[in-house]
């Protein structure tokens, strides 16, 4: 019906499919699902999304930036505390970078400015940590590194709203000794000047668009302390007084242009309330959309277009690093995050890992003493297996379920011993030219490479195997043990791990590219006893211990992308001594040891995971 | 208002927790001991959704100090064990690195 009725309206026929589209391209397209036996079309609709948290959580920070290239700078952490942090998220994680030349909260930024030309300006400086205890002028300009020390602001304001680029800038409102102001600055990438001044005197507002086209929206106005949600228009020249939005709000954020604005967070003065809500204004008014998943105040929030940005950090209403990601669009995203897989039979921690998230392997390990028990994973349960020629823990492996191997590890003794995993039975290959535990580990049976280790010390021996004996190689960098390792025989990755026994882990990470090692991006959390997955372009390391620092039993995750480490969601306990097998987005975390006994507890890791907003076309 | 709910409840894997979870209220797990036998302690965010997974799951509720207790109580053991784990002729480094530091004491969230 729906089909000669379509074609008599539109002039086109409605394409039948076996089963759903599942990528953008589906766009507003009708079509038939011959699974569902339904007639459907891909929307576009706006939703908020988990995303990973910030390194340090904080708030009243600032930033700039689309939301696969941000930074976040600056704030209040726990205590008070004023903040000269910075942070880049890639769209998956964060990572630290470097810190801006004077602390500070309460700052503005640049809504509209990139990860490589940021500016930020204003705010309250230390010394003191009350608001407005030591307010500043000062300008600093960002290159995607490193930031540089700029010409003063010609007015001092806190808390005030900013948008524009880091050569064509604006500053609106803001505070001076707790009082709202109705001033108005322009920088042009070398000096400010003052304008003319907005219509509304008011702090704690979000700027947003262009210096020439821009939009200056809610804050708090003194007397009576009110938040009317005021919205007014700068041509970049005068401020014209526009529609308020529908929940009037100081201390909110948001985004876009002066035409397809939005703005999110934030808190209502009367009555005192922490906002979820987020409206968007089509020039004319605003309409509310959708709900941030945790309402919260004193965000840092920025957009590059409407249809897509962050909501980061902020008080809700206690200080959170949570990362939130909008997204208008037919494709909609489910954020990453680990869940629990099915138990092993055997307890035990140090093992060998190795195959995907649904054709896992788990070896050997320490029980306390050492295992010779294999069991297969299927993505619900494992079965017990043969067993290893030699039992032992502290051993690497990799490769898949079916041409798998294992080297090194403790049984009685450090151990040298090789062997290899066809699917069904272990068979012992060639010796390491070095016996030695905790190695890195890459590539599979036929093509292996093991590098660094212990043996009586970190070590940076590096050896490859042929499928029958091993070759020594080129040494890594750092001598250490027990890091995130991955990948294959000629593209591998080395990272973290433990450089002395008990005392120090380290940060550092390793490229091998056939020939040579060649050091990358540092990780962001110093540790060993990680559990690794993936290969050089996308792996991720989790829980372990930092021996040297306060933390034990981490749960932290991480991930690479071949450029840089960032974080993911965390374990749901902290762990080390766990071992991990499959990809970067579909990683397994097996066993392991959180104080008390070797766990048999198996985690689960599915990366953010995109598909097509479907609407089922009914007659009603 | 309190942060997090804590309660005991035996981790069944698969299932116990999902990625929807995950997203939905903090979560995390601790290793305990109650005397008798190893118990799986949680801590919980404290919404409506946190609530109810502990619920279901039928936790058996904890205040933040009876679980932090039950955390310490897996510490001690663990710190026993430690010690008690040595190989004849090993040097302490050497034992380090073959079954890690001897085990902290684990504040719980």
């Amino acid at each position: 019906m729906y089909h000669e009725t379509y074609k008599n309206l539109r002039g086109k026929r409605i394409k039948f499919f076996t089963s759903d589209l599942d990528n953008t391209e589906g766009e507003g397209q009708i079509f038939y699902s011959d699974t569902d036996s339904e007639y459907k079309v891909a929307v576009i609709s706006g939703a908020w999304s988990a995303g990973s948290n910030l390194v340090n959580n904080r708030k009243n920070g600032s930033g700039f930036g689309p939301s696969t290239a941000a930074v976040f700078a600056g704030g209040q952490a726990a205590g008070g505390g004023k903040e000269v942090k910075t942070e880049e998220y890639n769209g998956f994680g964060w990572t630290t970078s470097g810190d801006m030349n004077t602390a500070r909260t309460q700052l503005g930024g640049i809504t509209a400015g990139s990860q490589t030309a940021g500016l930020i300006f204003g705010g309250n400086v230390p010394p003191g940590s009350a608001p407005h205890a030591n307010e500043s002028n000062a300008t600093e300009e960002y290159d995607g590194t490193s930031w540089t020390s700029g010409n003063n602001m010609a007015t001092t304001v806190t808390s005030m709203g900013g948008s524009g680029t880091q050569t064509a800038a604006f500053s609106a409102g803001g505070s001076e000794g707790g009082t709202p102001k109705n001033n108005s600055q322009e920088y042009n990438g070398t000096n400010w000047s003052n304008g003319n001044n907005i219509n509304t005197a008011r702090q704690a507002l979000v700027g947003t668009g262009t210096q020439t086209a821009g939009l200056a929206v809610g804050g708090e106005v003194a007397s009576p302390s009110s938040s009317p949600g005021a919205t007014e228009e700068y041509d970049g020249t005068n401020w014209t007084a526009g529609t308020a939005s529908n929940t009037g709000r100081h201390s909110l954020s948001g985004g876009g242009t002066q035409t397809a604005g939005i703005i999110f967070a934030g808190t209502t003065v009367s009555p005192d309330a922490v906002r979820d809500e987020t409206e968007q204004y089509d020039g004319t008014s605003w309409t509310e959309v959708a709900d941030l998943a945790t309402a919260r105040t004193n965000v840092g929030g920025y957009n590059g277009p409407s249809s897509s940005g962050i909501c980061v950090a902020g008080g809700a209403p206690s200080l959170t690093g949570a990362t939130e990601e909008w997204n208008l669009s037919a494709a909609t995203v489910t954020a990453a995050a680990w869940a629990s897989g099915g138990a092993l039979n055997t307890a035990r921690s140090n093992g060998m890992g190795a195959g995907t998230q649904t054709a896992g392997l788990m070896a050997g390990g320490r029980k306390p003493a050492a295992a010779n028990e294999s069991e297969e994973y299927n993505g619900t349960s494992w079965t017990e297996g043969n067993n290893l020629n030699t039992a032992r823990y502290n051993t690497s492996a990799r490769g898949p379920q079916t041409a798998a191997i294992g080297f090194g590890g403790y049984s009685t003794q450090v151990e040298d011993a090789t062997e290899e995993y066809d699917g069904t039975n272990w068979t012992n290959g060639g010796d390491l030219n070095t016996a030695r535990t905790f190695i890195g580990a890459a590539g599979d049976s036929t093509a292996a490479l093991g590098f660094g280790g212990y043996a009586s010390g970190a070590v940076t021996n590096v050896e490859s195997y042929d499928g029958s004996s091993w070759t020594n190689g080129t040494a890594i960098g750092t001598a250490r043990y027990s890091g995130c390792y991955g990948g294959t025989q000629t593209a591998a990755i080395f990272a973290g791990g433990i450089i002395s026994t008990g005392t120090n882990s380290v940060t550092n990470s390793e490229e091998w590219n056939g020939s040579a090692w060649a050091e990358g991006n540092d990780m962001i959390t110093k540790r060993g006893q990680m559990g690794p997955a993936g290969n050089q372009t996308d792996i991720i390391g989790w829980g372990g211990i930092d021996p040297g620092g306060p933390t034990r039993y981490i749960a932290v995750t991480e991930g690479y992308d071949g450029t840089s480490w960032s974080t993911r969601p965390s374990l749901s306990a902290g762990r080390e001594r766990n071992t991990g097998s499959g990809t970067g987005t579909l990683g397994l975390a097996m066993g392991g040891s959180a104080s008390g006994p070797d766990i048999n507890t198996v985690e689960e890791f599915t990366g953010d995971t995109p598909a097509l907003n479907l609407k089922t076309i009914t007659d009603s | 208002m309190a942060l997090f709910l804590y309660g005991v409840a035996a981790n069944t894997g698969k299932g116990f927790f999902t990625a929807e979870d995950r997203r939905n209220f903090f979560l995390r797990g601790y290793t305990g001991h109650d005397g008798s036998n190893y118990v799986d302690v949680w801590a919980i965010g404290a919404n409506e959704r946190g609530a109810c997974w502990l619920a279901d799951r039928n936790a058996i509720k904890k205040t933040e100090s009876e679980a932090q207790a039950l955390v310490k109580a897996s510490d001690d053991l663990a710190r026993t064990a430690w010690d008690n784990d040595n190989v004849s002729g090993e040097s302490a480094d050497e034992k380090i690195a073959r079954i890690g530091a001897k085990p902290g004491f684990i504040t719980i969230v």
